[in-house]
Order: C-alpha cells, then sequence, then structure tokens
C-alpha cells in the first residue's frame, strides 16, 4: 500500500471573526501533540513559520498570519482519519479552514461549528 | 531530591526517572538552555523520545513523567519566545467542556448558561464572573488553582 507525506498548516493566531485573533495558549499545541503522536504516530514540524495570506471569504479582508507545519506519512487508508481530526484541529484553533495537502491535492478542511 | 516542577504545578521526582530518561532529560534541558528555535526544539525531543519508546503504546508514552517534562520545557519555550500564550480561565474551562462533555450544547444545557453566552466568553470576546465561574467548577468537581507565570521574577 502506498504511503503519501500530509502535510497541515496551524496558524499561530485565533482566526480573528470567529475567534480572539490572539496566540494560542499552551495547552491548546500541547493537546494537538499528543493526539497526533497518539492517533498517527510518527510526525515532523518543518522548521519556521510559513507566511501566509488569503481573503476571508466572509470578511472580504485579506488575513496574514504565520503557521506551524505538520508532515506525517500516511497510508491511503488513513488519510481519511487524519482529515476528520483536521476538522477538530480547525474547531479547537478558532480557525475557519485549515490547509491540508493530502499526498495528491491541496484540500481546504472547513471548521463544522461554523 | 531532584525535582521538576512544570508550568501548572505538578512536580516529577528526577530521581525517580530510568537511566535513559534521565539521559534524555539531561540532553533535552541542555538544548533547551540555549534558547534554541522552538521548532527545532520540538523536533528534536519528539525524536529523542519517539526512539527511547521506539515500539511502545504513544497512549502510554504520553503519560510518561519524561514526556510530560519535555512537553513542559517546549511550552516553556513557546511562550518566551512569543509563540504562544499562557492559558486563562476560558482556555482551561474549553478544556475541561471538550474531556467531560459532548458538545458545548450539552455543557450549556446542564449548567444552565446560554450557548451565546459561553460562545463569547471562550472566544474572549466577554468574561465570565467568578461567581459564575466557581459555580460552574463546584458542579465538576474542579477547583482554582494559582500558579506562576512563565519567567516570573516576584
Amino acid at each position: 500500500m502506498s504511503v503519501y507525506e500530509c502535510r497541515f498548516l496551524v496558524p499561530i493566531h485565533e482566526d480573528t471573526d470567529i475567534g480572539s485573533g490572539d496566540l494560542h495558549p499552551r495547552n491548546r499545541w500541547t493537546k494537538l501533540k499528543r493526539d497526533l503522536l497518539v492517533k498517527f504516530g510518527a510526525w515532523t514540524r518543518n522548521p519556521g513559520f510559513p507566511e501566509g495570506v488569503y481573503t476571508d471569504p466572509d470578511t472580504r479582508l485579506p488575513v496574514a498570519d504565520k503557521s506551524r507545519e505538520y508532515r506525517i506519512a500516511l497510508k491511503e487508508e488513513n488519510i481519511p482519519e487524519l482529515r476528520e481530526y483536521l476538522k477538530t484541529v480547525a474547531v479547537e484553533f478558532r480557525q475557519k479552514v485549515i490547509y491540508f495537502f493530502n499526498g495528491k491535492e491541496v484540500e481546504f478542511i472547513e471548521n463544522p461549528e461554523r | 531530591m531532584n525535582y521538576y516542577k512544570t508550568l501548572d504545578g505538578e512536580v516529577f521526582n528526577l530521581d525517580e526517572l530510568t537511566k535513559q530518561q534521565k539521559l534524555i532529560y539531561s540532553e533535552v534541558k541542555s538544548f533547551y538552555d540555549i534558547n534554541p528555535d522552538w521548532n527545532q526544539f520540538s523536533n528534536v525531543w519528539t525524536d529523542r523520545l519517539r526512539e527511547a519508546f521506539a515500539g511502545v503504546d504513544p497512549r502510554t508514552v504520553v503519560e510518561e513523567p519524561i514526556f510530560e517534562i519535555c512537553q513542559d520545557l517546549d511550552s516553556r519555550l513557546g511562550v518566551r519566545q512569543g509563540y504562544m500564550r499562557e492559558p486563562d480561565y476560558r482556555d482551561l474551562l474549553a478544556d475541561i467542556i471538550s474531556r467531560h462533555f459532548k458538545s458545548r450544547y450539552q455543557f450549556c444545557k446542564e449548567m444552565g448558561i446560554d450557548e451565546g453566552y459561553l460562545s463569547a466568553v471562550l472566544a474572549r470576546k466577554k468574561h465570565m464572573s467568578i461567581e459564575k465561574l466557581q459555580e460552574i467548577l463546584d458542579k465538576l468537581d474542579h477547583r482554582i488553582v494559582f500558579v506562576e507565570k512563565v519567567g516570573a521574577t516576584r
């Protein structure tokens, strides 16, 4: 079975529209790390903080932030589990979407509580 | 006794770590002391533990004191370098809700709180009164604890 390198980005600030725009509390990052280890085993964080800008579809305002980038090698059958988990990440990190590269193409995982 | 105290006030006896874990602590702490890049530090200690606990159920690994200690050093660095903040009562309340309730709706129903009000509090747009917070914590068998912040000098 093929193994794919998946990547996702978690901005270091909450969304200003659905959250406070503040940095995340440390317990949020702690939980993410524990969840990734328990659910998916190995992962790597890419060095630095990729910066990006996108237009918020609701406010029509440009949004810029730095993100932490995570890389996980997964068998194809396990990718849906990561996709599902990233919905939780979107909720817990107060994001409208989470940028996710599934090994083949980019997806934007939406916050189900919006 | 050599001990390590976490940001949340938990104390670990370093003398009770295994020989291998003591070595890991020494390596990780030495690296922490030079104030490395936060991402790099995270990768180093997680790789080190992954290597040391190869084949062990990850659910066990995250409960090990050495994991908690390294995670705490990670948090200290992240806060110091300005990439994360200390949690306030709203973050801790959100944590309790996600751990003990299926949904915020269920929590609000059981506590008799308006969902919109809770959302505003957890989104840091409003504060909850200390009386209301204490009432909720009493129902959940939790209490308020004061701990020092990262870099406290008093």
